[in-house]
């Protein structure tokens, strides 16, 4: 009895072993988290609105703002938007004249679907996207109660994310489609780790992560780096001791990834091991991509947060020069 | 009186020349609330005693390295930009969450400066692992009369230290972060939002958060709007307006018909169309956040304050402490 006890410790010490190996991959060591990247605070030539979603009775709807920043410069814009099943729109050249806005409802474009927009500054004389780094984002966002499986309604606003351009990127002559070239030479890596801090599920009950891919091609809809890669981890915020818990699949998807907390296969396990502090952090990788939190209300809390990223990725995305 | 009529013409034409030739354009900011730094700035908190079921702020800060961090929290209150300060010590990847009704009860406008400091002297480090969020409630009336109740989340700003500060600037008693760019990233300056017509969507708020000066002596300042802001509504038509966001430590501003004050009044400036516009607004040096109340469109929501061009150099001079004890012996 004492011996199967003590492989079972053994057996116990090494999981953990492997978990904390694990762990290594899923995080960056510290020193190598980067500094500049995209953010939803500054201007860039790409814009990316991680979550745009409408239903027939506007119960639910998004509406975005892009504007033009610069005093001098005019911008022409194309839209690329994804749907949830990688079916892409776009929507060919909006011209933006200095410090010009656009605004609209996501129920009057994109009507009763959910996706991610990508807005792209493009030359309007090659047809080819150019550093412009003038545009901005925003977006606000209403949910119904139960629109995400569970929890209570939603509103709340987010600003898009933007990615700088460092050059032109390059764009041969002939040609029916342009490269983003995420690798911060042209434009900004893509984030690629995240740490995400959550509330017990129990406790607030509909948190939902959404990411959306910038890997692939949109022309031919085939779009990656929405889903999460390895293992993600689920820690305890280590009041009563670290707890820790390995879960797979936490984002499943191509182009898009949602996760309603609830839906998961594992969530007894996660309301176990955040039952201690009542919230903790979610850390996991995918192959690139932006994303946002929403806590829906019904708990105590509630709102739509930028996920932390803390590692980049080079990736590359193929649009139509529409 | 042609020649009167074209001299007036020539004047509004300079006039406008020089307005937009005094906007700064975009650069690539650092700062961001999506990444990990040495210093976190909340923005805004607000807590009530009373009613904390409706009336609060939950902040969380967490640590993403796998090495011990002890933390400096400095509260700063709006009214007398006075400061409090506490450590708390963060184990390997732990979070911890404080509640503004707990930590500050009972103040109605406040922001939150969190600085890794190193755990035997007290003086800032540049160990960029700290993020943090943070959820805001608060009843109608609330954030000013005439609101709306609101609700929502936002993530804290995070500074990035580049490398260590120098060892003349933390002598025991007080430590100068440098927000120039070199040592720390630099605070915003010019501040950008796009807004609604208030008679659409009534209380929107602009707040911002001073990040230059002298805790030590309860001199920070850099939240007030330093030079002529600017609106531009819809067909891109311009207003400048000034005493908008008026403040020491933290400003807030509300978007009313007569507040900016612009010519026409905001509201039948920012007609036609969708009723909507963009506000840029050069402050001292800081950071800040668009508060929009609940309200019968239902758009509503925190935001960060977009920016468009950093502040050079702000310092801020912290208190400095030995934190003996904060950290239990491994």
């Amino acid at each position: 009895m004492h011996a199967i006890k003590k492989i079972a410790c053994v057996l116990c010490v090494l999981w953990a072993g492997l978990s904390s190996a694990a762990l290594a991959q899923v995080v960056p060591p510290t020193g190598s988290i980067p500094n500049l990247g995209p953010s939803d605070q500054k201007a860039g030539s790409v814009l990316v609105f991680p979550l745009v979603v409408a239903n027939v009775t506007k119960t639910a709807d998004t509406r975005i703002t892009i504007s033009n920043i610069s005093s001098k410069k005019s911008a022409t814009i194309n839209f690329y938007y994804i749907s949830e099943n990688c079916s892409v729109l776009d929507t060919p050249g909006m011209f933006l004249t200095p410090n010009q806005s656009l605004i609209f409802a996501a129920s009057d474009l994109y009507p009763v679907d959910r996706g991610y927009l990508i807005v792209v500054a493009f030359d309007p004389n090659t047809n080819c996207p150019i550093q412009n780094n003038v545009l901005m984002g925003s977006a606000y966002v209403k949910l119904p109660s139960g629109y995400l499986g569970t929890g209570g309604p939603v509103n709340d606003g987010y600003n898009a994310e933007a990615f700088w351009a460092y050059q032109n990127p390059a764009c041969p002559i002939a040609g029916t489609t342009a490269l983003l070239n995420f690798d911060g030479v042209t434009y900004d890596k893509v984030p690629s780790s995240f740490v995400v801090q959550v509330q017990q599920p129990a406790l607030s009950p509909g948190q939902t992560i959404i990411t959306a891919g910038l890997s692939g091609s949109v022309e031919t809809g085939v779009i990656s780096g929405a889903a999460t890669t390895g293992t993600s981890l689920v820690r305890d915020a280590g009041k009563s001791g670290p707890k820790l818990l390995s879960i797979s699949s936490l984002l499943v998807g191509t182009c898009f990834g949602r996760n309603n907390l609830d839906s998961h296969p594992n969530i007894i396990q996660i309301n176990n091991t955040l039952s201690g502090s009542g919230y903790g952090t979610l850390e996991f990788n995918t192959m690139g991509g932006v994303g946002l939190l929403i806590t829906p209300s019904g708990g105590k809390w509630a709102g739509i947060q930028p996920l932390h990223t803390v590692g980049l990725k080079d990736v590359t995305l193929e649009i139509p020069r529409v | 009186m042609k020649n009167l009529l074209k001299l007036i013409i020539m004047l509004c034409a300079m006039m406008a020349s020089i307005a937009v030739s005094a906007q700064p354009e975009p650069v690539n900011i650092p700062l961001s609330d999506q990444r990990a730094g040495a210093v976190l700035v909340f923005p805004y908190y607000s807590s009530s005693m009373i009613n904390p079921a409706t009336h609060d702020t939950r902040m969380t800060i967490s640590n993403v390295s796998d090495t011990q961090q002890i933390v400096h929290l400095l509260m700063i209150d709006s009214q007398l930009c006075e400061e409090q300060d506490i450590f708390i010590c963060l184990n390997k990847r732990q979070s911890c969450e404080l509640l503004a009704s707990d930590i500050d009860p009972d103040v109605k406008d406040g922001y939150l400066i969190a600085i890794a400091v190193d755990s035997t002297t007290g003086c800032p480090v540049n160990k960029n692992v700290l993020i943090g969020g943070a959820f805001l409630k608060m009843p109608a009336n609330t954030l000013h009369s005439s609101a709306g109740a609101v609700s929502g989340a936002y993530t804290a700003e995070a500074f990035y230290a580049k490398q260590p500060i120098a060892a003349a600037d933390c002598d025991g008693v007080t430590a100068v972060i440098r927000f120039d760019g070199t040592y720390y990233d630099q605070v915003g300056k010019y501040l950008t939002t796009d807004i609604q017509a208030p008679s659409v969507i009534p209380g929107q708020t602009i707040v911002t958060v001073g990040l230059d000066g002298d805790l030590s002596l309860n001199d920070i300042h850099g939240a007030g709007q330093s030079a002529t802001g600017l609106v531009y509504n819809s067909i891109e038509r311009l207003a400048s307006f000034s005493r908008f966001l008026i403040g020491i430590c933290m400003a807030k501003g509300v978007i009313t018909d007569t507040s900016p004050k612009v010519v026409y009044r905001l509201n039948k400036f920012l007609s036609g169309g969708q009723n909507f516009g963009t506000m840029k607004i050069p402050i001292g040096a800081g950071v800040g956040l668009f508060i929009v109340p609940e309200n019968t469109k239902g758009w509503s929501g925190i935001r960060p304050m977009h920016k468009l061009t950093p502040h050079p150099g702000a310092t801020l001079v912290v208190p400095v402490f030995a934190p003996t004890g904060v950290c239990p012996v491994p």
